[in-house]
């Protein structure tokens, strides 16, 4: 008993080893229409493929952002004096879940915003300086999560001389909405294409059993079974589905490549810096490993039916 | 060992092939299905490894109801019958090796089990020097001795054939008939249908006689 199992599992290794030099051995009949199915696949996966590596960046950088963006900017009353400013600034660092705090006065604000946007002169152009005083606080690491943010923010808008709190991570919030809504899409249009990968492998499949329809019978007839006659046919689906994977990397480098100028320039144009890595190795990773698992799902659902059907006529 | 009980069958397209069919063949026997081209003896061998499903009775393998048989369990019992059958010829893209080696291949045999079993195979069908050519290669003769050592190569329990010597001069027909008789002298339950009646009259092997898909004659019964 025993013996015999070590002999099944041998043969099954066995097997497994042929069905994959079969598999490969299919590529090196018929390089053209191979090559062609993987570079079907691998359009149809670029498209999330971009999606998802534009996604993983835009979620990497709204994390950074977050974490420089937990501050709060309290504006104070235009025409308040700059000894009670101090008294508010002082008031504030009693406070337990503030690590810093700092005041800005409307000159070296103006000087600052000079500075960024490379002007000189711009409160003598104007007549007037028409910056507030602001207060910058930093809330410890301890209180910078959102719900914390928010009750502080409360409590400094109830603080007389203070006109409006803003809280600088405002916008990210709407952003990680939009970029919530924009992976549901993602992974919709995702589902979609993936579909067709299965749908363009299976093709491939049924066309392969076709072809070879005498051997399957024979093979059914001899006592072979479904199992044995699909395995090399989901190394097919498992290796071009794999190779479609990675090619639809190399497509998403290339439009990430040729994105990435103008993402930059735009960017930059709003003060933010992008990371221009490329792409993600999670996402090649991805692409790579479903691929080869829809290839695989593909190939083993068409033969399935096919044989089934075979086995009935 | 080969069982029927009240065999029929009739196909989608409303023709009864088999009706009413009943007979068994023992372990280790050999019998001939005859009758004239159309009375039901592709089918009736057909039943035997679930290549086709009777519409009424029972067919029993080695005491198995072969209508009870999951899908799943089909090819072990195809493993154990050796098949010659007209219209299942040779790949043509394999040697002579390759092709008789496919059914321990699906079996799951080693390569050195399988080299060792094709070239005995082979060399009973008088082949072995041929292994490395290719099935067009060979005469027709020639290429129905190595669909006999396909069927014998996995040393199979049954060995069914269905018209083995369909387009065979008299000669190679005897020679061909005469090798089923040894796999029977060696324990073998064999069945061969042909409709070559001066071939089986040279015989005295047990007949069973099909005409319109009803048995005429049980000789093979005890």
């Amino acid at each position: 008993m025993k013996q015999d199992l070590a002999r099944r599992l041998d043969s099954w290794r066995h097997h497994h080893r042929q069905s994959l030099l079969d598999a490969l051995g299919r590529f090196r009949h018929g390089p053209v229409g191979a090559l062609l199915t993987v570079l079907v696949i691998g359009v149809a996966l670029a498209l999330p493929g971009v999606l998802y590596a534009v996604l993983v960046n835009l979620e990497q950088m709204s994390a950074t952002w977050r974490e420089r963006a937990s501050h709060l900017s309290l504006y104070l009353d235009e025409n308040i004096r700059a000894e009670n400013a101090n008294a508010l600034l002082s008031q504030v660092r009693g406070w337990p879940e503030i690590s810093e705090a700092r005041l800005i006065t409307p000159e070296q604000g103006l000087r600052e915003l000079e500075e960024r946007l490379g002007i000189q002169g711009t409160a003598a152009s104007l007549g007037h300086n028409p910056l507030p005083t602001v207060l910058i606080l930093h809330p410890s690491p301890a209180y910078s999560d959102s719900q914390h943010v928010d009750s502080l923010r409360e409590r400094a808008g109830t603080l007389s001389g203070v006109a409006r709190v803003s809280r600088d991570a405002d916008w990210l919030d709407r952003l990680e909405t939009i970029l919530a809504g924009a992976r549901e899409a993602a992974l919709l249009i995702s589902w979609l294409l993936g579909a067709s990968v299965a749908f363009v492998i299976g093709n491939t499949v049924r066309l392969e059993l076709q072809d070879r329809i005498a051997e399957v019978r024979l093979v059914q007839l001899i006592g072979g079974t479904r199992r044995f006659i699909r395995r090399p046919l989901l190394y097919v689906g498992l290796i071009q589905g794999a190779l479609g994977g990675l090619a639809a990397g190399l497509i998403v480098s290339l439009m990430l490549a040729l994105l990435n100028a103008p993402l930059v320039a735009l960017t930059q144009g709003y003060g933010l810096v992008l990371p221009t890595d490329g792409l993600p190795v999670i996402v090649l990773a991805s692409l790579i490993a479903g691929g080869g698992l829809l290839g695989w799902l593909g190939a083993w659902i068409t033969a399935t039916f096919f044989l089934r059907r075979l086995s009935t006529e | 060992m080969i069982r029927f009980e009240n065999v029929s069958k009739r196909f989608t397209t409303g023709q009864q092939a088999l009706l009413n069919v009943n007979f068994s063949l023992e372990r280790g026997r050999m019998a001939f299905l005859t009758g004239h081209s159309g009375a039901g003896k592709s089918t009736l061998l057909k039943l035997i490894p679930a290549l086709l499903r009777p519409t009424a009775g029972r067919v029993l393998v080695d005491g198995v109801d072969i209508a009870r048989l999951p899908d799943y369990r089909i090819p072990y019992l195809r493993r154990r019958i050796g098949l010659i059958f007209q219209d299942h010829h040779l790949l043509e893209d394999r040697t002579l090796y390759d092709n008789v080696a496919l059914p321990l291949v699906v079996s799951g045999y080693r390569p050195a089990e399988i080299a060792r079993r094709v070239r005995a195979a082979l060399d009973k069908v008088g082949l072995l020097d041929r292994e490395r050519a290719y099935p067009l290669e060979l005469s027709g003769g020639e290429q129905q001795r190595v669909n006999i050592a396909r069927a014998l190569v996995n040393r199979p329990a049954i060995i069914l054939a269905d018209e083995p010597t369909g387009n065979l001069d008299p000669d190679l027909s005897l020679e061909i008939m005469n090798e089923f008789c040894k796999f029977n002298e060696v324990g073998v339950t064999v069945l061969v249908a042909s409709h070559d009646h001066d071939l089986i009259e040279r015989f005295d092997t047990p007949r069973l006689i099909l005409e319109n898909g009803q048995l005429a004659s049980d000789e093979a019964q005890p």
